[in-house]
């Protein structure tokens, strides 16, 4: 029975399905780049060595970002002990020299119409507007340091010597490494450190920056190797420092004049002499302490340029990127690194997360990657990730179409525009290929050449449901293909036994699965109904972003329906599952049976 | 608040550093030592809090901190460190400190600090017998008649009671420096003064001599039989001089002793545990590095003048029963050059140690610091709470 079901319905998926003829236009491949610090020059200059023509838009005069105005840099490579010269000329230089990069200072983007691909980028230089065609675009427009003046107590903007981790790269530059305190350009023999000013604190930036702690670990190894006499505190929440940054932090900690403590600092105020004493509670020391400062540096966090308008995108959804978290418009951090909701632009650097400059190099380096990727799919009329090389894209039967707009606001990527009256107006090239908008459409005028709502209902439909006289119960589970669906595959593989009444459909993501299969499923008297996908909601695990959670909010409103058909709407369930929770599938399997078991065969069996 | 003004003293930092503590700047504070110390407690997490005060540069703190002083360095801390920031050997560091710092007077503690000083250290008292030898012209010729070591004793004991006298001395400034030190700086908790001052010399005192929080090492307690053996080894020795010193002074004791007699029965046994345990103990120091630590300066000083006491000592009463006069002499001379060492630099070298670990355990009981609980001191990890 079993075997027979699915034979059957892969006939008839393959009778259904015709082979899809690829969308191709004619693409430009040269990549466009925002942002001209050190994650922007990394990303053009690595496009230009593979080959692709680079435009690089940086809204200042100059090149080279926060970079530019560092003293001193981290370490770049192993074993990641001692400062290094900060080399971002070189890297300017880089850009300046090579060929294939078009580069244009003092430059901010009007706006960005088009498609993947075949992008129309209007550039505003010196009241002069510039079109440009773009197939894909890197996103680099860094950070900006916290306002230290928001966190209460530490004096900043009220003292002088009082200064945030900029303007401490901006002293040591002007002092040429001598470390003279701004209020009287006396040499300072005593600097304490105040970690995480705003960070981490939910009233200000919930999340780590992740380079702070390197940061005063870097300027604290300067401050006392211009002058062996100085004193340096640190007081920390957590010293964090990621990766072989380690081998930094413990050979900074080494210095016989560098004095680290976890505290909370929570009063600073001046003293008669000028100098400033920091209040210091919670130490390691075992008891509060108070130290008395020439300086005091807050080391402030990083919080992404995303606030105003870069992009200016023509795209129905809005204008600019949408945000993950935090104003951070990252994708799945894990899964996807690099993808924003918008196809076809990446993020990178900063504007993605906060990082030192050699994890935004890697950053960069990555994006670039994934720039490069999209130009080439695209050429070939193929989605990109994560269903890179599916030459099917989705086809409306505008005849039917009621603008119900469902589709247009749905998409998970903005693939959709609209015209007048409100109908989709597509563009390929910036769909995924998830099908969201087919599930979405209560007119099931979306469809795709190997995958419709025709062609999954008709192999539901030759699925042999047992009578009502022989007691069989029948399950159908709608499996989302990125991880539900290889979840059963491992199962398989491990020879898991599981219920043999389960009949598996993959769906390319539980958003593109249509209310209409579930109706079909029960009229055609199948027990129960499975539907199972990604996590979805905080820290969501959609390969889609958004199909998981539209596709319970879509079940939560098929519920009323069902129960006006006087059936119980327990027989139809949306499960989330990780690709690594094989192991619980039989135990899910029996009890949905269970469960189904109790409320009975389907009344519509007979039917 | 500004009354809890931190200064860091960078020199420190380095002393703490050149006197065995290299390792000290590599803790990260995870206290993995006090999870593993039977001293630390809920409230007093030792060696952790010692380890960022020696980082810090508080100097005052430590020197007044009788912890530093309770503890054996047993080298659990060291062995369970992850960061390889050997808290126990920056405690031994602390404590050398302390010798010099607490010197009186202070150059003395200087020249013990360092071996560049050693040739004058043993010069001083070379000089001094050659010069009675000259006076008493048996420099050039040994003395004839039956071998006799009582015929120096009147410049002998005149040295070694004006420098024993001198050295109570310079002992009683330390004590007292340290003393007033912990008082000064420990806050006095509920405890202070419950158990008079008698009571707690007792208390000490019976620590000392029977060893048992010694005992309680668990990675190096190979040490804890080397010192039990060097303690009651120069403890027997001790009382032999002291009986024998009186028995000539007062009674007019004949000597030598007779081989079988019990007082020099118990000399000989006291020579002998004690070049046992110096035999341990080097032995541990140098085959068991991991456990024992590296060994400073401080360290060999004591050690190599202790086994040469020993060591000469037999090899003096040897020679004497031989009959070789010349040879016998020179030995002695040579025994006294140590025993002056280990007498005269008493305040200054870790034989110090003695007296301020004493006072530090005195002054714990007396000011009621908290004790480590009976059931967490078996040193094992497993049977420790960690709160």
């Amino acid at each position: 029975m079993l075997a027979e079901d699915y034979v059957r319905m892969g006939i008839t998926k393959a009778k259904k399905a015709s082979p899809p003829k690829p969308y191709i236009e004619n693409i430009n491949k040269t990549l466009l780049v925002i942002g001209g610090g050190i994650s922007g020059m990394t990303s053009a200059i690595e496009s230009a060595k593979a080959g692709y023509k680079v435009i690089l838009v940086e809204k200042s005069p100059v090149l080279g970002g926060w970079m530019r105005r560092w003293y001193r840099q981290l370490p770049q490579k192993p074993p990641y002990k001692g400062l290094q010269d900060v080399d971002i000329e070189n890297t300017i230089d880089e850009v300046k020299k090579h060929p294939d990069i078009k580069l244009l200072t003092s430059a901010e983007i009007e706006n960005i119409a088009g498609q993947p691909g075949m992008f129309d980028v209007s550039i505003k230089q010196g009241g002069k507007t510039i079109v440009e065609r773009a197939g894909s675009i890197v996103v680099s427009t860094g950070w900006k340091p916290y306002d230290a003046g928001k966190v209460d107590g530490l004096g900043f903007g009220k003292y002088p010597n009082v200064v945030n981790n900029i303007t401490m790269e901006d002293i040591a530059v002007q002092g040429k490494g001598k470390i003279k305190r701004p209020s009287d350009n006396k040499d300072v023999k005593s600097v304490v450190f105040v970690q995480c000013v705003g960070s981490r604190d939910k009233d200000h930036l919930p999340y780590c920056s992740s380079v702070c702690c390197l940061v005063s670990l870097k300027q604290a190894s300067y401050i006392r190797s211009s002058n062996p006499a100085a004193k340096v505190y640190i007081i920390y929440k957590d010293m964090r420092t990621p990766g072989q940054y380690e081998n930094f932090y413990k050979d900074t900690q080494a210095d016989d004049g560098i004095f680290l403590t976890k505290g909370d600092v929570f009063l600073l105020h001046r003293s008669s002499d000028k100098s400033l004493t920091v209040e210091v509670k919670n130490t390691l020391l075992g008891e509060d302490i108070s130290i008395k400062a020439d300086m005091v540096v807050l080391a402030t966090g990083m919080v992404p340029a995303t606030d105003s308008s870069i992009l200016n995108l023509r795209y129905r959804q809005g204008k600019e990127l949408p945000m993950l978290k935090y104003g951070f418009p990252d994708s799945n951090f894990i899964c996807f690194p690099y993808e924003t909701q918008r196809t076809a632009i990446y993020a990178a650097g900063c504007v993605r997360q906060p990082a030192e400059s050699k994890t935004c190099k890697d950053d960069a380096t990555g994006a670039a990657l994934k720039a490069i990727q999209a130009v080439e799919l695209e050429s070939i009329g193929s989605a990109v990730h994560p269903r890179a090389g599916d030459l099917s894209y989705p086809i409306f039967f505008m005849q039917k179409c009621t603008q119900c707009k469902r589709c247009t606001e749905e998409c998970p990527f903005g693939a959709l525009d609209e015209d007048e009256k409100g109908s989709p107006k597509p563009n390929p090239n910036r769909c995924r290929r998830c099908g969201v908008c087919m599930g979405a459409c209560p007119e099931r005028i979306v469809s795709f050449e190997n995958y419709s709502v025709d062609i999954v209902s008709s192999m539901l439909k030759s699925i042999e449901v047992p009578g009502e006289e022989e007691e069989k119960l029948r399950i159908l589970v709608l499996a989302c293909e990125n991880d539900a669906y290889p979840a059963f595959d491992i199962a398989g593989i491990n020879r898991t036994v599981f219920n043999p009444k389960v009949r598996i459909i993959p769906v390319r993501c539980l958003g593109s699965v249509n209310i209409v299969w579930i109706a079909d499923a029960l009229s055609r008297g199948i027990d129960g109904i499975m539907l199972i996908g990604c996590k979805y909601g905080e820290d969501y695990q959609c390969h889609f972003i958004k199909g998981s959670e539209l596709a319970n909010r879509r079940m939560e409103n098929l519920k009323e329906v069902l129960q006006r058909l006087v059936l119980e709407p327990e027989r139809v369930q949306v499960l989330q599952l990780a690709i690594s929770d094989y192991d619980n599938i039989p135990g899910i399997m029996d009890d949905f049976m269970a469960k189904v078991t109790e409320l009975g065969p389907n009344p519509y069996k007979s039917f | 608040m500004a009354d809890n003004l931190v200064e860091s003293d960078i020199e420190f930092v380095r002393d703490v550093a050149r006197l065995g503590g290299g390792s000290l700047k590599k803790c990260f504070q995870c206290a993995t030592c006090s999870v593993v110390c039977s001293l630390s407690s809920d409230e007093k997490p030792f060696p952790r809090k010692e380890m960022i005060w020696a980082q810090w540069g508080l100097k005052d703190r430590l020197l007044s901190d009788p912890d530093v002083w309770r503890c054996y360095q047993c080298g659990d801390c060291s062995v369970y460190c992850p960061r390889g920031a050997k808290p126990g050997e920056v405690m031994g560091a602390i404590r050398n400190y302390s010798f010099k710092s607490y010197a009186f007077p202070r150059f003395m503690g200087r020249l013990l600090s360092s071996p560049r000083y050693l040739p004058l250290l043993f010069a001083i008292p070379g000089v001094l017998f050659l010069i009675v030898l000259q006076h008493m012209e048996a420099l050039s010729t040994v003395p004839s008649g039956p071998i006799a070591f009582t015929r120096f004793d009147n410049y002998v004991d005149l040295i070694f009671v004006t420098v024993s006298i001198l050295v109570l001395l310079a002992t009683g400034t330390g004590v007292l420096k340290f003393w007033k030190g912990m008082d000064r700086n420990n806050v006095r908790g509920d405890g202070y003064g419950r158990i008079g001052i008698g009571s707690s010399v007792f208390l000490a005192a019976k620590e000392v001599l029977t060893h048992n929080n010694f005992k309680k090492c668990d990675a190096n307690n190979i040490r804890y039989l080397g010192h039990l053996s060097i303690f009651y080894g120069f403890a027997a020795l001790f009382i032999v001089t002291s009986i024998v010193f009186i028995g000539l002074r007062v009674f007019h004791m004949d000597l030598p002793m007779d081989q079988t007699n019990p007082i020099k029965v118990l000399g000989n046994l006291g020579a002998v545990t004690l070049i046992a345990g110096c035999s341990i103990a080097v032995y541990n120091r140098l085959g068991r590095k991991e456990q024992s630590g590296e060994s400073h300066y401080y360290d060999w000083f004591f050690l190599s003048v202790l086994s040469l006491i020993g060591v000469t000592g037999l090899l003096t009463e040897v020679v004497r029963l031989s009959g070789n006069a010349a040879a016998a002499y020179w030995s002695y001379f040579v025994h006294l050059v140590f025993v002056f060492s280990l007498i005269a630099y008493f305040p200054y070298s870790k034989f110090a140690h003695l007296i301020y670990r004493f006072v530090a355990i005195v002054y714990a009981r007396y000011a009621g610091l908290d004790e480590p609980a009976e059931e967490m001191v078996s040193g094992k990890m497993g049977t420790k709470s960690v709160a």
